[in-house]
């Protein structure tokens, strides 16, 4: 019996080095290119956040939470990642919820274009890996994942990654989470053409799958009572089909009385301009969207019943946050 | 369902820890519900077609041992491997066959265009087919009595480990465990023992590790190669070649080596399929190693009932080239087989024709056979003859083949193929690396298992030493292994959005 227990024991003790192992290994063969972004949203106290910012890289490039703290007080993160999906912001926005319960989902729409679940598995292996796990994100990756086995295990999605291993798979920065709270930024100046200007009759139907989520997405907030405002970001790419998508999200929007940004509409009053303004053809520059930021704050805070966190003591740790982000934001130069 | 799939990853433990915790008299009921499950994986349809042959042999074979009459108990024979046979030929060869008959009429001038038939090749039907008719030609022989269990026998047939690809078992082997006729040697008793399951997953890994990192990987640059002949040429060609002579050798062995795994953690032991053939020092001695279930089987069932050796050596010859002949159509529905097969058994005529003028040379030149550089001489030209051999095996066709065998001069520099050209292949200098790494160990490990059970002498090791080996190669083939989606750096890469 000893002989046996023994032998048990000796399994076990190989099967936990083998299973910390297999921990690490993933990690450092993950790609970590939206870490980054996301990883940090895990560091975030429990119900801490008054405001989440969802949706693609039109949204975690163009509104900064350390702006919306300094300027206003609004204790936020931006969730957004490389071309998310709005099933996937859908989901995401569930994720947030449980996790933050916030005042106020912000989601960017500007992906209602797309027509498929997903844009690709990469994408939603870049939203969700950073996130620990939960049933809601088991839910999301068996509802929107065709290889869900890449989830439970990323090593069969990243071994090959073991040829271009750099020194900073085995780190990530906390620091840049804690200063960017999910944000990143471009700085280069890349005149666009003007686009052409579209009008409400010319709105265009929804897709079957965007519909479908935007739905439950308005559903969702509707039953946590989270208030959600959905905004759409300006681009210069399928410009046309875009805003004429944007005109049907305003009008399912006014009927379930929530309120719908149009920043195609917004451009001239905040004084954007197609040639000086943009990055590329999908993104504001960083100057830029510092504008965006203010003006969302703002209208937030005008709207919105989220409370202004400056003098809150349990917040004081976004002062330095505050602090970190300044010192590498500062040394932006857009051009 | 692959023995080295996610899938099986989930099924076997399951089936072992159920297999293991069950009462003794549903042990067997169980593996080949398992068993069935995991061939009707692939299709169910074709899991019928498997209980049909092994329902007319165990029929079939108690048939043959009941009958008075040598004609009855022949004709019960004949006409169950017919069928089965017959069942074998349909699947597999009837397009091949019609092909066959277009071409042929074509020379005659006789107009016939075949019409491709969409017949879905069963998974594992070459196999299996061969282990029941050797079963039942044993028992109408003499050499066995018939099973009278049938889900014995059925799980003779199915058994999960060796259904796909072997090896191909005979009814000493699995058949007697599962009779209870080797408790002795602690095999087929259904009782968990830790040294098993050890020695059992190590041999598993090592199948993953030649499947999954080497065979699958050096499928990369074969690919490339024989998929486009006359593309490349020179020493791609020649790389390529000696790069599908490795391939087939890890795939084979490495699934031979999973499937032995596995069996052995359930407390069975199959018949061993490969000894070191890249060591053999001839080309007769190459087929007394290679797909060891399979020759031993064309021996006794085709080479020996047509007289085998014990007749004039014309005669010999010819039953040498039928036996090849054999073998190369049951490796495949296509002429390259055919020719590969005969090309082996033309080896071993030529080889048996000039080995008086050889061993004359031999003597004349006062060469020492009895030494390591002759033997290193013989290995490396049956390597060659061998490898040579492979390009048809591969090729999509004759005129592929012939198209690689002429495109094989080499132009150019060797250092400017091995600055340049090695890289264009489709795999990375890393990768190229890791090949070798790969190839040496798999040698070292044949070589090894030459003098003795390279397991026995692992486990004499210290645990640091066997745990570190372990891991090495569980992350090996986790990190190394050609599987899974694949990592696109592009699709990561930050786009537009």
């Amino acid at each position: 019996m000893t002989h046996k227990i023994k032998k048990l024991l000796r399994a076990a003790v190989f099967l936990l080095i083998f299973a910390l192992l297999f921990q690490w290994a993933t990690f450092v063969l993950r790609d970590k290119s939206q870490s980054v972004y996301m990883a940090g949203f895990q560091l975030e106290e429990r119900d801490s956040l008054d405001v989440i910012f969802i949706g693609s890289s039109m949204m975690y490039r163009t509104v900064y939470p350390m702006e919306l703290w300094d300027e206003y007080g609004i204790v936020s993160y931006n969730l957004g990642s490389s071309e998310q999906s709005l099933p996937t912001s859908t989901w995401l926005a569930q994720y947030a919820i449980e996790a933050q319960h916030p005042d106020l989902i912000v989601v960017d729409v500007g992906l209602c274009t797309g027509r498929q679940k997903i844009n690709s598995e990469a994408r939603l292996h870049q939203s969700m890996d950073d996130l620990p796990w939960t049933w809601t994100k088991l839910q999301c990756v068996l509802d929107l994942s065709s290889q869900p086995e890449t989830f439970l295990f990323p090593i069969i999605q990243y071994h090959s990654r073991w040829e271009t291993l750099t020194e900073s798979d085995l780190l990530i920065s906390e620091e840049e989470w804690e200063a960017w709270k999910g944000a990143g930024y471009y700085n280069q100046v890349q005149p666009q053409e003007p686009v052409e200007t579209v009008t409400a009759e010319d709105a265009q139907p929804l897709d079957e799958v965007p519909l479908t989520y935007l739905l439950r997405l308005i559903e969702l907030c509707e039953e946590n009572q989270v208030d959600l405002l959905l905004v759409g970001m300006p681009t210069s790419k399928d410009a046309g089909v875009r805003q004429r998508l944007y005109y049907t999200v305003d009008s399912i929007a006014e009927e379930h009385q929530i309120d719908f940004l149009n920043f195609y509409e917004l451009m001239e009053p905040l004084g954007l301009t197609w040639e000086s303004s943009f990055s590329d053809k999908m993104h504001l520059h960083y100057d830029a969207a510092k504008q965006v930021t203010s003006y969302l704050g703002g209208y937030i805070m005008e709207h919105y019943d989220v409370p202004d966190r400056r003098s809150d003591p349990d917040y004081a740790a976004w002062y330095e946050a505050s602090e970190l982000y300044h010192a590498s934001a500062d040394q932006i130069v857009c051009s | 369902m692959l023995l080295n799939s996610l899938d099986f990853l989930v099924f076997f433990p399951i089936v072992c820890l159920l297999y293991f915790a069950i009462p003794q008299k549903v042990k067997i009921p169980w593996l080949l519900l398992t068993s069935y499950y995991f061939y009707a994986c692939w299709n169910p349809q074709t899991a019928l077609l498997l209980a049909a042959s092994t329902v007319t042999t165990y029929l079939a074979g108690r048939a043959v041992e009941r009958l008075e009459g040598k004609g009855r108990r022949r004709a019960v024979l004949l006409l169950c491997l017919v069928l089965n046979i017959g069942i074998l030929i349909y699947f597999k060869y009837t397009n091949f066959m019609l092909r066959a008959m277009e071409r042929g009429l074509g020379f005659l001038g006789v107009q016939f265009t075949a019409p491709e038939l969409d017949i879905m090749l069963p998974v594992g039907i070459s196999f299996y087919t061969f282990q029941v008719v050797g079963y039942l030609i044993d028992v109408y022989r003499g050499k066995l009595p018939a099973e009278r269990d049938l889900c014995r026998y059925a799980l003779f047939v199915s058994f999960f480990p060796h259904i796909l690809s072997g090896p191909i078992d005979r009814s000493d082997g699995l058949l007697w465990q599962l009779q209870g006729r080797c408790v002795d040697q602690g095999l087929g008793t259904g009782r968990f023992s830790y040294e098993r399951v050890r020695s059992g997953l190590l041999l598993f890994g090592w199948g993953c590790f030649q499947k999954m990192v080497l065979s699958d990987r050096l499928a990369i640059l074969v690919g490339l190669v024989f998929d486009q002949p006359g593309e490349y040429s020179g020493y791609a060609v020649w790389l390529a070649s000696l790069c599908y002579t490795l391939q087939i050798y890890a795939d084979f062995t490495g699934y031979s080596n999973m499937a032995l795994g596995a069996a052995e953690v359930l407390g069975f032991r199959l018949r061993e399929n490969f000894r070191q053939p890249y060591f053999a020092t001839s080309i007769a001695d190459f087929w007394r190693c290679w797909h060891v279930s399979l020759s031993s089987w064309l021996r006794d069932y085709v080479y020996i009932p047509l007289g085998g050796s014990r007749c004039s050596k014309a005669r010999k010859y010819m039953n040498v080239m039928v036996t090849f002949l054999v073998s190369g159509i049951w490796h495949g529905a296509n002429w390259t087989y055919i020719l590969w097969g005969l090309l082996h058994g033309f080896y071993q005529v030529v080889g048996g024709l000039t080995a008086g003028l050889r061993g004359r040379l031999i003597k004349a030149l006062g060469i020492n056979t009895a030494c390591f550089s002759y033997t290193l001489f013989q290995r490396c030209v049956t390597f060659s003859l061998v490898s040579f051999a492979w390009i048809f095996f591969r090729a999509s066709g004759i005129r592929a083949a012939w198209k690689l065998i002429r495109s094989m001069w080499p132009t150019g520099s060797l250092l400017t193929f091995l600055r340049g050209g090695l890289l264009e292949l489709g795999l990375s200098g890393a990768e190229l690396g890791l090949v070798a790494v790969s190839v040496v160990l798999l040698f070292s490990i044949d070589a090894m298992s030459a003098r003795g059970s390279v397991r026995e002498k692992l486990f004499a090791q210290n645990l640091v030493f066997r745990w570190a080996l372990y891991l090495l190669l569980i992350f090996s083939i986790l990190i190394f292994g050609v599987y899974g989606p694949g990592y696109d750096a592009a699709q990561f890469v930050y786009l537009q959005f």
